[in-house]
């Protein structure tokens, strides 16, 4: 790394290309999961039926797609700088869900309702990712990571 | 510093060296060293000729004024003032003195003082003075509690500060603030606060930011955030102890102590904070501070007879009449607030009395010195004008109406039950709307704010950078809200509930459901023609989830293609939360309530509730009133013109609107680019019926900033309020139109409650996001059942089962 020409492309690279800011804590908050056995949700697009509906969203919907499970949230602003999640996960079940933070926060469980629907309140802003547990322990979905 | 330094020893000549000094006494007294001050000026005194000597005297009241030391000051203020000539320097003593009456409680010397010094800076032409002197006269109204005057004075000067003084707008944002949480806008007191505590900071304004925490503690303990008030009160304190400056600092941990728990050592606290404010000469806060202790020697006397926090140990007989006794004279000693006290002591004041009355045994005392207290209140929200400020006033009687509602229900008189559900809910709109003036500065605001957020949702949904727009609309909003802040009110104006009778003859074959809460539980108040009964239903926290959850089952499914398994788990969630609602809120009055019509009169986020998404709602009408009393005053639906209009987006917006013309001739109909705002408007007023599709946006941080998207631009909730006929009937066929954000006193603030302030008997609209053609089919059959003679609820209970559409105001 003493050629100054490479020296100077990186400098260039650096400067018209620059990594995200936040680009470390997301490496690290992906490596600390150990997902070896679960399965990986892909972000999927909002798709609107007919002729969709009479407002502009105010609420983020997300929607991830596996094979086993579908996983759905929304994402709605509380007055105090934090958010409320909404989910749902079809096929539904009373299973365990849990939203991972970075630290310091760390992450939350809470149980499902029969229906496959959860809530998580409460939340602050940043990096997130949701794990949902199968029916008896197998077959985990995680989500990939997204900024709350 | 260091040049001031390097001046003196270069002056020889005594009267600049006498300068000099006083300038560096002054300095060094920023820097919290005031003794060293003083010694400066002891030392400047011999060397400043006679001419000289007042702007000295000034100095050295500034430095006693500075620790809090208002006895020693006052004198040398009063030479000051008869000695100087310079207008700057007489106009800053006479502000400064003027500042003194003013925290003395001396309010009509001080209005003198500044007024006097005011009249100088505009004479000759002192900006900066100008712009200052506005500002602590607008302090003064606040004191007067005449907050139209100061809010609107204080929007006035933001601009003059900006240009002259930027440095001190952190200053002006405490002391709007102030005026904000006397208005009871605790939230928007608190983000401006939040950035002037950031400012001040940055600047090292540490007076000012010991003032900005000292208010934000207020507001916090306003808005029922105890903690947060605790925490930052100790902080303002911390930092007015290092100033030394106890006469700020006794305020603030007074405040620390009102946002603490009671405990078993509050009341000695208390009487100790009483004394020393006492001493300090700042009678009202002393009082507050003896209120408090009353408040607390009450608790400690009936702990073991009423639910007692942690540590109260019930007292012996005998114990608990001695700490009566001791409230007793407490209150004799302090006085009772009067007429030059805040809104907030006074109320204070009311809420104490009553409970030590009750404790004494007296429960009719109690029960009319909260009566008292309300309309203390009621008399205060009068005075604007504005549903912004009317509906905010209510904030300042959360515990007194707690207070009134936990007497009646512990009394189990289901006439007081009523009495205080209506006097502690929707109070804003038993006043008479007033129509903001036509003013054109607001006028091309509003306009300007029209096209900027076209331009901003253009934008936005072509993914262009839009951060300029929003800056620009976000600096509109504002100008537009604090002109309406200064709007004053009718008046007088009502203020008395309907009674339980009146509700009862006025019902017909409905019943109406009152809820209320009651510390953590939901109960109701049910009544029909023939009977009244109170009725538990169990945990608030559940009833309010369950609100939440099933709207945001509404919000995710409406208008979107979800793949088939993901459908049907959303219908099913969508299922259960129905019946955890319903469980929650009308299961158990089933057998009051049978198969009637409901009324139902909601609190806090049940305001906002899809009802016609109960099973046990299907088809029943359901209209949803924020008063008992404003059902009763609705207006019949008087005849008038048909207004139809389709706003741009909706591919089945035109087509609903066809439809529904056909079943209204003669009706006015706008579509296209004839839907304009402009146009929407004109035809709005004067109109008996108006149907608008179009796409909506309810807006939760300034709810009269909601909006229906109209061609070229939106129709704004600030638009609704300067109708001068409002429409009797409104529907909004749109997304979220029908929420609404709820304030402390069931306030409800939003694009429909406007409506209802202004006068309109009936608004249909929908509590959540609306699929475009499940619109169009719900509000054709609707309109064809009121064609039919339908009642608003009874056609809506027939064509929107299943969707967020509710009834709100009469029917």
């Amino acid at each position: 790394m003493d050629d100054p020409v490479d020296a100077d492309i990186l400098r260039r690279i650096a400067r018209l290309d620059p990594a995200p800011p936040d680009l470390d804590e997301r490496v690290l908050f992906a490596i600390e999961l150990d997902q070896a056995d679960a399965e990986v949700a892909r972000l999927t697009a909002t798709a609107y039926a007919g002729s969709g509906a009479r407002a502009a969203e105010r609420t983020r919907t997300i929607t991830f797609e596996a094979d086993s499970r579908t996983v759905m949230i929304t994402v709605v602003e509380r007055s105090d700088n934090l958010v409320r999640i909404d989910g749902w996960l079809a096929p539904g079940g009373a299973l365990r869900v849990e939203l991972r933070l970075p630290e310091p926060t760390g992450s939350r469980t809470v149980v499902a309702d029969p229906a496959g629907r959860f809530v998580f309140d409460e939340v602050p802003h940043g990096l997130a990712q949701l794990l949902v547990e199968g029916a008896d322990g197998t077959g985990r979905v995680v989500t990939p990571s997204l900024v709350l | 510093m260091r040049r001031l330094r390097a001046a003196l020893r270069l002056t020889g000549e005594p009267a600049s060296r006498g300068r000099v000094l006083v300038t560096l006494a002054w300095a060094e007294a920023e820097r919290g060293r005031v003794d060293l001050g003083h010694r400066l000026l002891d030392e400047a005194e011999p060397l400043t000729p006679p001419d000289g000597l007042a702007v000295l005297h000034a100095q050295r009241a500034a430095l006693f004024n500075r620790n809090g030391r208002a006895d020693r000051a006052m004198p040398w203020f009063d030479r000051a003032v008869a000695g100087l000539t310079d207008p700057l320097d007489l106009a800053k003593a006479l502000n400064n003195r003027g500042m003194l009456h003013l925290d003395a409680g001396r309010a009509g010397p001080a209005r003198d003082d500044m007024t006097r010094a005011l009249r100088l800076c505009r004479r000759h032409g002192l900006d900066l003075g100008t712009a200052l002197l506005e500002v602590n006269l607008a302090c003064l109204d606040v004191v007067r509690g005449d907050l139209p005057a100061a809010l609107g004075a204080f929007a006035a000067s933001r601009a003059t500060y900006a240009r002259v003084v930027p440095g001190r707008l952190p200053t002006l944002a405490v002391e709007r603030a102030r005026a904000l949480v006397a208005a009871g806008l605790f939230g928007a007191a608190d983000r401006e606060l939040a950035l002037a505590v950031e400012q001040a900071r940055a600047q090292g304004q540490d007076n000012t930011v010991a003032e900005a925490l000292h208010v934000r503690a207020e507001a916090a303990l306003l808005a029922g955030r105890a903690t947060a008030a605790a925490s930052w009160a100790a902080e303002a304190r911390a930092a007015f102890v290092r100033r030394g400056n106890p006469r700020r600092a006794a305020p603030a941990a007074l405040l620390g102590l009102r946002a603490t728990p009671f405990s078993p050592a509050t009341a000695a606290q208390a009487r100790r904070l009483a004394a020393a404010l006492r001493r300090l000469g700042l009678s009202e806060d002393a009082r507050v501070a003896a209120l408090t202790a009353v408040r607390a020697l009450v608790r400690a006397a009936s702990a073991g007879s009423t639910p007692s926090g942690p540590g109260l140990v019930p007292p012996t007989p005998a114990a608990g009449r001695a700490a009566l006794r001791a409230a007793e004279r407490l209150l004799a000693r302090y006085g009772r607030p009067g007429r030059h006290d805040r809104l907030d002591t006074r109320l204070l004041g009311r809420l104490a009395r009553a409970e030590l009355a009750r404790a004494a045994g007296r429960p009719r005392e109690a029960g009319r010195e909260l009566a008292a207290g309300m309309a203390t209140l009621h008399r205060h929200r009068a005075r604007f004008g504005c549903l912004d400020l009317q509906t905010g006033a209510s904030a300042h009687g959360h515990d007194l109406a707690a207070a009134g509602l936990t007497a009646a229900l512990e009394s189990g008189s289901v006439a007081a039950v009523h009495r205080w559900s209506e006097r502690s809910r929707a109070q804003a709109l038993l006043l008479s709307p007033v129509r903001p003036p036509d003013d054109p500065a607001l006028a091309a605001d509003l306009e300007d704010l029209r096209q900027t957020r076209f331009a901003l949702r253009a934008a936005e949904l072509a993914g262009r950078p839009a951060v300029a727009l929003r800056a620009r609309a976000g600096e509109l909003e504002r100008r537009v809200r604090e002109s309406a802040w200064s709007l004053r009110g009718a008046g007088g104006g009502g203020g008395a509930v309907a009674t339980l009778g009146a509700v009862r003859a006025g019902l017909g074959e409905a019943a109406l459901v009152a809820y209320v809460r009651h510390q953590g539980e939901l109960r109701a108040l049910v009544v029909t023609r023939d009977r009244a009964g109170l009725a538990r239903l169990g945990e608030w926290a559940a009833a309010e989830e369950a609100v939440l959850r099933l709207r945001a089952d509404l919000d995710t499914a409406a208008g979107r293609a979800l793949p088939e398994r993901l459908s049907v788990a959303v219908a099913e969630a969508t299922r259960r939360d129905a019946r955890a609602l319903q469980a929650a809120v009308l299961d158990p009055l089933a057998g009051l309530i049978g198969h009637r019509d409901l009324v139902v009169v909601p609190t806090g986020v049940l305001m906002t509730a899809p009802w016609a998404l109960l099973p046990s709602c299907a088809g029943r009408p359901v209209t949803v009133a924020p008063s008992a009393t404003s059902w009763l005053a609705r207006h019949r639906t008087g005849g008038g013109p048909v207004t139809l209009v389709a706003g741009p987006g909706n591919e089945r917006g035109a087509d609903e609107i066809g439809s529904i013309a056909a079943l209204y001739p003669g009706a006015t109909v706008l579509t296209a680019d004839d839907a304009g705002p402009a146009a929407t408007l004109r035809a709005l007023d004067g109109a008996g019926l108006a149907h608008i599709a179009a796409h909506g946006r309810h807006e939760a941080e300034n709810a009269l900033f909601s909006a229906l998207e109209l061609a070229g631009g939106p129709v704004l909730g600030y638009d609704l309020q300067r109708l001068d006929r409002p429409p009797a009937l409104v529907v909004l066929s749109s997304c979220e139109l029908g929420l609404s954000e709820v304030r402390p006193g069931d306030e409800s603030f939003g694009m429909a409650s406007a409506l209802l302030a202004a006068g309109t008997a009936t608004v249909v609209a929908s509590v959540a996001r609306v699929a475009d053609e499940e619109a169009r089919a719900v509000m054709v059959r609707f309109h064809q059942a009121l064609r039919a003679g339908q009642s608003a609820a009874a056609a809506l209970a027939g064509a929107a089962a299943g969707t967020g559409f509710v009834c709100l105001g009469g029917s």
